[in-house]
């Protein structure tokens, strides 16, 4: 179709992304929220960003929607840079949107649903008037509302309703990329996986892309394909779903994984991998690696000076699956260590 | 003296007996029954977890036990502490048994603590008020506590104001006032909820140890099976302001008998099995519980339903001797 050597551009693409805070003088250090990041969604996938919290991922999230102007690097959609006013459409611009942990503080409290979805047509001069109506009502059906919900205001409706009214917000749009700031955290479990079955069935069903930000590792991993471990505004490791899951690298990922509470009695429960201390302050990082104060490898390994002088970049080990970037030093030894750590915590 | 059944002569008198206990609320819109007849019991030196979604009944419970409910609500049924009933037990007596012999925990620790004192003079107050010891030894005794929650470089921390503190730390700091007397129980309502995961793990590890340095009972409230399934032994499910099963945790994790046990089992994503399709969601909501009802409360959502639960609401009944379950077509008691 395209031809020789004209690639089409994937439909986000994030490039060496910076988003420092704070002033930058002789007296002030910036907060390095976002350091340096690289990530591509191609459409109808889902990227999940985990992290714990001052990892930068909400961060990274807001700059791919254009809310927050980065210090350095891009953000490409379709091509095109979102922060450059003269490269970005209008079309282009209704193509990203988001979604919001809060649905209650992110939608107008006097406006009734159905007039918050069609707002958006209006905005985006979607669909004549007689066109709207009718817009309005498929979206809410979409999204599993009723008509009833149409004339309710966002008080009257339960927590997940409130979601799925601003996914239709959303979706007015016609958006080809969703950032998904962690649409499940304020809600139920019973509720929960109602809108993650809801937002799995739309990527299905319209070939959208996510980016689904979340602490979450267990929704993470049953919604992305992809997924990035962030720690303090980088990426410390990156792959596909089965990657990251089924062979974290990275001393940081298997302790994030591990640390998860879980409700499985099952002989294959990975043991604990215990982290001491707290995430760093992201004013105030640690030199070299920024996990090396809470590394249990680093520990194991004799506390090697490298780890503190020098930080690591992201790399692939040599026997893991193409595209499984980590970024650690000793990436190599930590499968001979996991057994010593999995000995110990029994 | 209450004499001791024969099927219960190995069991020692329980700590704390919940009997019947209902929890309303009077407000403008009407009553809300938050808790439905509540029945528990919490030995010395156990651990119970106390599981829901929003609106259970969970917190309302908890806080019963502590004579911590608002104004507006009315407290009926039996929530026995030894001999006294802590349900209609005067304030003064209260005063004593809360913080003396049941220590408690909230899910905020930056909303309990006061951000105009120290951690050490807030740690002083509690021991001052509750025990008779000259300065120097509750300075000690302070120093002592904030060991024992693992608190690094304790001295210096004492002189920190709660905002120079780490959520995680707060939460340790929020402990060791909770354990300032050595209460024989501890309520801890979604204390590791605001937490990152790693710092959430270490707090688990930390309760549980201290409960079994200490022979404290632990009663921990939270929404997320995962913590509970950590740190407690035996677990009783909320839905609609009942307890519609409870059992030894591993036994209700590994063959839930109530159907709403099982649905949220079903429904919570984890870190194995299929990706993207199988979560089972519930469909429908929770009852609003504006008005007493005379069915199941799970019965419109409930895969199993049959007219019997439309029209009258099971007890919780006993299935071993250790489990109990609130449903007329319960599972059967053996994992499958």
């Amino acid at each position: 179709m395209s031809t020789a050597g004209a690639t089409t551009p994937p439909l986000l693409e994030v490039r060496d992304l910076k988003v420092w805070f704070g002033k930058k003088d002789r007296h002030h250090k910036p907060v390095k929220a976002v350091d340096g990041i690289d990530l591509m969604v191609a459409a109808g996938e889902t990227l999940g960003l985990v992290g714990e919290s001052g990892s930068g991922k909400t961060t990274v999230g807001r700059a791919i929607v254009g809310l927050q102007r980065p210090t350095a690097g891009e953000v490409l959609v379709e091509g095109h840079n979102i922060h450059r006013r003269r490269s970005v459409s209008p079309e282009l611009r209704r193509a990203v949107q988001m979604i919001f942990q809060d649905p209650y503080s992110s939608m107008d409290p006097r406006q009734k649903v159905g007039r918050a979805v069609e707002e958006v047509l209006l905005i985006h001069g979607l669909a004549d008037k007689r066109a709207r109506a009718e817009r309005v009502a498929s979206l809410l059906d979409q999204v599993g509302l009723l008509d009833e919900h149409r004339t309710r205001h966002p008080h009257e409706l339960s927590g997940g309703q409130r979601q799925r009214a601003a996914i239709a917000r959303a979706l007015a749009a016609e958006p080809r990329l969703i950032v998904c700031d962690e649409p499940v955290t304020a809600l139920d479990v019973s509720i929960q996986a109602q809108v993650i079955n809801l937002l799995i069935a739309l990527q299905d069903e319209l070939s959208i892309g996510y980016v689904l930000v979340s602490h979450d590792l267990s929704v993470v991993r049953y919604v992305a394909h992809r997924v990035a471990v962030m720690h303090l505004g980088r990426a410390v490791e990156t792959g596909s779903r089965t990657a990251l899951y089924d062979d974290a690298r990275h001393p940081y990922t298997i302790a994030l994984m591990s640390a998860v509470p879980s409700a499985e009695v099952s002989a294959s429960k990975p043991p604990r991998v215990v982290v001491a201390g707290e995430p760093p302050d992201p004013a105030n990082p640690p030199p070299g690696c920024s996990f090396h104060p809470r590394c249990w490898l680093r520990s194991q390994l004799q506390r090697p000076p490298l780890c503190e002088q020098e930080e690591p970049c992201l790399r692939q080990p040599p026997d893991a699956a193409d595209g499984h970037l980590v970024s650690c030093h000793f990436v190599e030894q930590v499968r001979a260590h996991l057994p010593a750590l999995r000995a110990n915590a029994s | 003296m209450q004499e001791l059944l024969a099927g219960r002569a190995v069991h020692r008198d329980p700590l704390l007996r919940i009997e019947q206990l209902h929890v309303s609320f009077t407000e403008r819109q009407g009553t809300v029954l938050a808790v439905r007849g509540v029945s528990l019991e919490i030995g010395v030196g156990d651990s119970l977890g106390v599981v829901g979604e929003s609106g259970c009944g969970k917190t309302v419970t908890a806080l019963a036990i502590l004579g911590l409910l608002s104004l507006n609500a009315k407290v009926s049924g039996g929530v026995w502490l030894g001999e006294l009933n802590l349900a209609t037990a005067p304030e003064k007596a209260m005063r004593k048994v809360r913080g003396h012999q049941i220590g408690m925990v909230f899910q905020d620790p930056l909303a309990s603590l006061n951000p105009v004192m120290t951690v050490g003079a807030q740690i002083d107050e509690v021991l001052a008020a509750h025990l008779d010891l000259t300065h120097r030894e509750r300075l000690t005794r302070a120093i002592e506590l904030l060991r024992m929650v693992e608190i690094p470089n304790p001295a210096a921390r004492l002189r920190a104001y709660p905002h120079e503190l780490s959520g995680g730390m707060r939460q340790r700091v929020m402990i060791a006032m909770a354990l300032a007397c050595r209460p024989q129980l501890l309520i801890a309502d979604e204390p590791t909820t605001a937490l990152d995961v790693t710092v959430q793990a270490q707090l688990l590890d930390t309760l549980a140890r201290l409960r079994l340095e200490l022979g404290m009972a632990l009663m921990l409230v939270s929404h997320d099976l995962g913590v509970v399934a950590r740190a407690c032994r035996r677990v009783a499910v909320m839905y609609g302001g009942r307890i519609i099963e409870t059992g030894p945790m591993q036994q209700v994790l590994t063959g839930p008998q109530h159907p709403y046990t099982a649905a949220l089992l079903a429904a919570q994503p984890k870190l194995s099995g299929p990706t993207r399709t199988g979560l089972r969601s519930i469909s429908g909501m929770p009852p609003r519980l504006r008005e007493d009802i005379t069915a199941c409360s799970f019965a419109p959502r409930c895969p199993r339903a049959a007219a019997r639960c439309s029209e009258q609401d099971p007890a919780l009944e006993s299935t071993n001797p250790e489990r109990a379950v609130a449903c007329f077509f319960p599972s059967p008691s053996e994992p499958v």
